[in-house]
C-alpha cells in the first residue's frame, strides 16, 4: 500500500487482504487449540486424575495460567484508560491493540477455572441465580468474589474495546457492499458522526475509563486474595495485591510491545507505532521491574527475618532446593535482563524492547508458577513434602493451546477490524500538542494581548 | 424536507462563519447537523448538555443497593456458616458490592450514551459515505423552497 493513500485507506487495507501465509498461519493455530480441546475433553471423561495434581497440590498449571492470563489482561484496558485520562496523545495508535489483548486475555483466563473443575458442566452454580434449592453460593468465598469481578471486567472491557471503535465501524460500512456493508452497518448503530454524538462519545469514554481502572485493580487484588485469604505458608501475605497488581501491569505491558511489534512487521504500521512509543512503554515496563524487584525482595525479606518454619519450608524451596531453578530463572527474565536493557538508552530500541518483554512475560508465567505450586507442596506436615507436583500431557497441551487461541483471537480481530484507531490519529490535535510555542513568541502573543 | 449540505476541508474559519449566519438567518439548530469522521477541534453549539455523568453515579447506585440486596437474599436464602463469620459479612458483601457497583455506572454509562447521541438499530443514516476524514460536512434540513434558498445562498455563494 502506497504511503501516499489515505491514511484510513492505508489502516484499513489488513481488513481486505487475505494472504495464503495468513490462512496457514489460522489454521496451524485452530489445530493447536483443537488439540487442546481434545485434551480438555479426554479429562473431562476420565477425570482430573489425568493431571499431575495431587494432594497436596491441587492447584497447578490451571491456575497458573488463569493468573497469568488475567495478568496480561491488565495491559490493555488499565494502561489504555491511564493514558486517555492523563491526555497522554502518544497513546493513540496503542490503545486499541492494547483493548483487545484485555479481552481475549480474559476470555481465556476466565476459562481456566472452568478446565480445573472436576464437573466443569455445572460451572454456573458460580452465578446466584434462582434454582431448586433458592440461591445459594457461598458469598463470603474468594473464588465467588472471582466470579463477580472477573465478569465485571470483562463486560466493561468489551465495552470499553467497542465504544471507541464505533466511529471507525460507521467508515468502514460507508465503504463496503455486501455482507460488510449489512455487519458493519449492525454493529456501527447507525453512527453518524455528528458533533453531538463526538461529544458524547468523548464524554463516555472518559467516564468509562476512570471506572475501568477501578474494575481492573479490583480484579487483580482479588485474584491475589485467592492466594492470601487462605492460612497457606508463602501465600497468607498483605502485601499480595498491589503485588498482583504490579505485576500484572509488568506482565501486560510487556505483552502490549510484544503485540505492538508483530503487527508493525505484519501489517506493515512502522508509521503509526514508531520508535518513540516503544521508548515510552520501555520507560514504564522498567519502572514496572524496578517496583516487582521491590516487592519481591520485601516479600523475601519478611519471611525470611520472621523465620517462621512452615514458611521457610517454602521460602528455601524456592530460592535454594526444589524449585531455585526456576525462581532464578524468574528473577534473570524479570530484572536482571530487562533491566539494563531498558535503563541504557542506546539499548531501549525497538528490538531491545521487544527482548525485555519476551523475558518479563516468561518470567511472570514462572512467577504465578512459583506462587501457586511450592506453597502448597511445602505444608506442614513432612511427609506431603515428598509428593511434587509434575504436569502431564493434558496441562502442557492445554497451556500451549491457550497460547495458541490468544494468538489466533488476536489475529482474526485484525482482519475484522481495524487495529489502529482511525479517528483517533487522523483527529486534528490542538495546536499547544501538535507544535510547540517557542517562549519569544508566546511572550509576544502575551504582550499583544495586555 | 430539502437538504442542502456543504463540505469544509479542515482546519477551515468558514465553518464556523456559515453556522453562525444560519443561526442569525433564524435557522432551528434541530435542521443543522455538523458531521466528521473525528472529532472537530472547534466548539460548536449544537452539543447540548449531557446527563451521562448524573445518570452514570444513579445508575451505580441503583447498582450498588442491587449488590447488596443480592447478597443479603444469598446469604439468608441458604445459610452457610463459615469461619465464625455472621451472614451477612461486610467485607465479602462489599467486594461483590464494589464490583456490581461498579458494572452498574458502566453499563449505564453506555445505554445513556447510545440514548443521548441518538444510536441504536431502526434509526435513519443520512448517506454521506463520501465523507472523508479532514472534513466536515455542514448539513441543512430545509422546511421548504425558501428557506432552501436562504441556506443556499450562505452556503454556497
Amino acid at each position: 500500500m502506497s504511503t501516499a493513500a489515505p491514511v484510513s485507506t492505508r489502516l484499513l487495507a489488513p481488513l481486505y487482504g487475505g494472504s495464503r501465509r495468513f490462512r496457514l498461519i489460522v489454521m496451524a493455530l485452530a489445530a493447536i487449540v483443537a488439540c487442546a480441546a481434545a485434551a480438555f475433553l479426554t479429562q473431562a471423561v476420565v477425570g482430573l486424575g489425568l493431571t499431575g495434581m495431587r494432594r497436596p497440590v491441587f492447584w497447578g498449571f490451571y491456575i497458573t495460567n488463569f493468573v497469568f492470563w488475567i495478568g496480561i489482561s491488565h495491559a490493555g484496558t488499565l494502561i489504555s484508560a491511564i493514558l486517555r485520562l492523563t491526555k497522554a496523545t502518544w497513546r493513540r495508535p496503542i490503545t486499541r491493540c492494547a483493548e483487545a489483548i484485555t479481552v481475549f486475555a480474559l476470555m481465556i483466563g476466565g476459562l481456566f477455572p472452568i478446565l480445573h473443575l472436576g464437573r466443569p458442566w455445572l460451572f454456573y452454580w458460580l452465578a446466584p441465580y434462582a434454582n431448586q434449592r433458592v440461591i445459594w453460593p457461598n458469598i463470603h468465598s474468594p473464588l465467588e468474589w472471582d466470579f463477580f469481578a472477573i465478569s465485571t471486567y470483562f463486560s466493561g472491557s468489551l465495552l470499553y474495546l467497542y465504544l471507541p471503535l464505533i466511529p471507525d465501524l460507521a467508515l468502514i460500512r460507508d465503504r463496503s457492499a455486501g455482507w460488510r456493508r449489512r455487519l458493519y452497518g449492525a454493529l456501527a448503530v447507525n453512527w453518524q458522526g455528528t458533533q453531538k454524538q463526538w461529544h458524547r462519545l468523548e464524554f463516555a469514554i472518559q467516564l468509562m475509563a476512570a471506572a475501568i481502572i477501578g474494575v481492573a485493580i479490583s480484579v487483580h487484588t482479588i485474584v491475589s486474595w485467592d492466594f492470601s485469604m487462605s492460612i497457606v505458608p508463602s501465600w497468607h501475605s498483605t502485601i499480595f495485591g498491589p503485588y498482583f497488581v504490579a505485576g500484572a501491569i509488568f506482565s501486560g505491558i510487556a505483552a502490549l510491545i510484544i503485540v505492538m511489534a508483530l503487527l508493525r512487521r505484519l501489517l506493515h504500521f512502522e508509521q503509526w507505532l514508531q520508535p518513540v512509543h516503544f521508548d515510552n512503554l520501555g520507560k514504564l515496563l522498567l519502572t514496572m521491574s524496578l517496583l516487582w524487584g521491590y516487592f519481591v525482595a520485601a516479600e523475601m525479606i519478611t519471611v525470611w527475618y520472621g523465620n517462621d518454619p512452615s514458611e521457610m519450608a517454602s521460602f528455601w524451596a524456592r530460592v535454594s532446593q526444589n524449585y531455585a531453578p526456576l525462581f532464578w530463572t524468574m528473577v534473570a527474565c524479570n530484572f536482571l535482563i530487562p533491566f539494563p536493557i531498558l535503563a541504557i538508552k542506546k539499548l531501549r530500541t525497538i528490538t531491545g524492547t521487544v527482548i525485555a518483554s519476551s523475558t518479563v512475560v516468561v518470567g511472570m508465567w514462572l512467577e504465578r508458577f512459583l506462587i501457586v505450586v511450592p506453597g502448597l507442596a511445602e505444608q506442614r506436615l513432612p511427609f506431603d513434602r515428598w509428593l511434587g507436583y509434575v504436569p502431564r500431557w493434558p496441562e502442557i497441551v492445554i497451556t500451549v493451546g491457550s497460547f495458541a487461541a490468544m494468538t489466533l483471537l488476536y489475529l482474526l480481530f485484525s482482519r475484522l477490524f481495524p487495529m489502529i484507531s482511525i479517528w483517533e490519529v487522523t483527529e486534528p490535535q490542538p495546536v499547544a500538542e501538535a507544535v510547540p510555542v517557542p517562549v519569544a513568541v508566546r511572550n509576544e502573543i502575551q504582550e499583544e494581548a495586555q | 424536507m430539502i437538504e442542502i449540505s456543504r463540505r469544509y476541508p479542515l482546519p477551515n474559519p468558514h465553518l464556523e462563519r456559515d453556522l453562525a449566519s444560519l443561526q442569525q438567518a433564524g435557522i432551528d439548530s434541530r435542521q443543522i447537523a455538523v458531521l466528521s469522521r473525528e472529532p472537530l477541534p472547534v466548539e460548536l453549539p449544537a452539543s447540548g448538555r449531557s446527563r451521562l455523568s448524573l445518570l452514570a453515579v444513579t445508575g451505580a447506585i441503583a447498582g450498588m443497593a442491587g449488590a447488596l440486596g443480592l447478597v443479603a437474599w444469598t446469604v439468608y436464602s441458604y445459610r452457610l456458616h463459615v469461619g465464625g463469620m455472621p451472614f451477612f459479612a461486610p467485607l465479602p458483601a462489599g467486594v461483590i458490592t464494589y464490583e456490581m457497583t461498579l458494572l452498574a455506572a458502566i453499563v449505564t454509562t453506555v445505554v445513556v450514551f447510545f440514548l443521548e447521541a441518538g444510536l441504536g438499530p431502526g434509526r435513519r443514516v443520512p448517506p454521506h459515505p463520501e465523507l472523508q476524514s479532514g472534513e466536515a460536512l455542514l448539513s441543512v434540513q430545509c422546511r421548504d423552497l425558501e428557506q432552501a434558498e436562504w441556506v443556499r445562498r450562505i452556503l454556497v455563494d
